[in-house]
């Protein structure tokens, strides 16, 4: 399957809605390279996927916590495309973190609205201290418990929004991650300075975001369903600035930008 | 103990087929406290119950049959399921079940129970006879959780998919609760009205990164996928206890996903 041939079928499905949200989406198709080559096959079908389901998700209020969005994430971050991506994060945090520095024992590594899960599993491979997530959705709740449990990764949950953390959390937090799908339908701002008010002082912040470029294969899909943290790399360099992030390291790798901060 | 007293051998009035139950000490005794002085041995008997009313005496007093039990009007409060039915289990050596308001009590023990661990939600109370537990907390979390279920589903559950929720809690009442197993009784329960509806997209995708999920049990994804438009009971009536916890839990990952989706038929 060619990605053009899927970014059709989004067009012509959305073509079909009637939101303002699909109208600025089909204004990205158009900016969009159609020629581009997408050769990880999970990437392929995943996007496929969403875009058959466009005309549905349409019709959900918060279509990022819809099954089928759910089902879309799992097999996007199961991909080596995204497995890459958080690896280069985690290679960045390795140069950039734990060869110079190491979080306390006593403290957290917590992450946002984990989605699937690949990402608190990659940090459990590398560092020993207690993990945590934040997710208030029950549903999606399940969804990443069940694979954590498979994985026999013990987390704490904290059932709440990211709005409401620092009034549950239960011990200090060394690490945050911002670096699943689910965050891409939060303000980034709201995120980033959420995640800097939690973290002690030294504690590292690590985030993947959406690339705001026209020519982001991902970007007509996520606007599409209401993305609310698309960004260009100057933006969020300003962003990280005014939280007054120090040993920041921002970097465009795909169709994302990851960074990496110490508070 | 329980004493054999004689075997009944009897033609269930809706398949014909011929069968036998055995009427021992215990039966007589339950007769004998009964107001209406008999006491009904349940056969369960394919998609239908047979049940036997037994006299004091140990005199065949009827049989008849019956699609639901649940809700339906049964001259007698106890029914009581020979103790072969208990192979069908891998924990649980007894049971009974108390239906409150639906006036009707089941119960099935290999001998007279002297211990039991007992549950009460509403007007809903259950006794079980486990063979081994892990943590008396444990097992409260799971026989609560089943009754909160029941009751919920009290007016759409019958004979046959009451037995299937306490196979279900037979393969789970060692187990540690999570999060995501919380609505298999309520399916389990209710498997006598969900259909399985599979969304081939959905399914499509699934099987491209199905090998990335090694702790899924393929063979009971693929004969789920197989299933669009089977009755959920009928996928799950022959299945031992631990066979069924292994399908409901693949059927709430799909579910989740939105693979497939339980229709009331």
């Amino acid at each position: 399957m060619r990605f053009e041939d899927i970014i059709e079928l989004l067009r012509s499905n959305l073509e079909r809605v009637y939101s303002p949200r699909a109208k600025i989406a089909m204004k990205c198709i158009e900016e969009i390279e159609r020629s581009r080559d997408i050769s990880d096959p999970l990437v392929v079908e995943s996007l496929y996927y969403l875009a058959k389901k466009i005309p549905v998700l349409s019709l959900y209020k918060e279509p990022w916590r819809s099954k089928e969005f759910r089902l879309f994430m799992e097999c996007f971050t199961l991909s080596d495309y995204y497995r890459k991506i958080l690896n280069n994060l985690v290679e960045m945090a390795i140069k950039g973190i734990f060869r110079r520095a190491k979080i306390p024992h006593d403290r957290i590594v917590l992450e946002f609205y984990p989605g699937s899960g690949v990402g608190i599993e990659v940090v459990s491979r590398i560092l020993t201290n207690k993990l945590a997530i934040v997710e208030f959705h029950r549903r999606d709740l399940e969804f990443v418990m069940e694979r954590l449990a498979y994985q026999n990764i013990d987390v704490i949950v904290y059932e709440v929004d990211h709005m409401s953390i620092g009034d549950v959390l239960s011990y200090p937090v060394g690490m945050v991650l911002i670096v699943s799908p689910l965050t891409w339908f939060y303000s980034l701002s709201e995120l980033v300075d959420r995640a800097c008010s939690i973290l002690e002082r030294g504690g590292y912040i690590l985030g993947i975001s959406l690339l705001d470029n026209a020519n982001n294969i991902l970007k007509p899909f996520m606007v599409a369903l209401g993305v609310r943290s698309l960004s260009t790399l100057k933006e969020l360099e300003i962003l990280l600035a005014s939280k007054h992030l120090s040993r920041m390291n921002i970097k465009e790798v795909g169709e994302f930008i990851l960074y990496t901060g110490v508070k | 103990m329980y004493i054999t007293k004689h075997k009944i051998k009897l033609r269930c009035p809706i398949c014909r087929d011929e069968c036998s139950i055995t009427v021992d000490s215990a039966t007589l005794t339950s007769a004998r406290e009964s107001p209406s002085g008999i006491v009904g041995l349940a056969i369960p008997h394919g998609d239908h119950v047979v049940i036997v009313y037994i006299d004091s005496k140990g005199r065949d007093r009827g049989v008849r049959a019956y699609r639901t039990i649940i809700g339906e009007t049964i001259p007698t409060k106890l029914l009581r399921l020979t103790p072969d039915f208990l192979q069908k289990f891998a924990i649980l050596e007894g049971f009974r079940i108390s239906l409150g308001m639906r006036n009707i009590v089941i119960e099935c023990f290999n001998e007279e129970p002297t211990t039991v661990l007992s549950s009460k939600y509403e007007d809903l109370t259950l006794e079980v006879l486990p063979n081994e537990l892990n943590s008396f907390k444990v097992a409260a979390y799971w026989m609560n959780s089943f009754l909160r279920e029941l009751y919920e589903a009290v007016h759409n559950t019958d004979f046959r998919t009451l037995m299937k929720g306490l196979m279900l809690l037979d393969s789970t009442l060692t187990s540690p609760p999570t999060i995501y197993t919380r609505n298999m009784f309520k399916f389990t329960l209710l498997s006598g009205k969900l259909s399985v509806v599979v969304d081939r997209d959905a399914g499509r995708l699934f099987m491209k990164y199905l090998d990335l999920l090694p702790w899924l049990y393929k063979g009971i994804i693929n004969k789920i996928l197989e299933s669009n438009g089977t009755l959920l009971l009928d996928l799950i009536k022959n299945m031992d206890s631990p066979t069924m916890k292994k399908f409901m839990e693949s059927l709430l990952f799909l579910e989740r996903r939105g693979v497939v989706r339980l229709e009331v038929r």
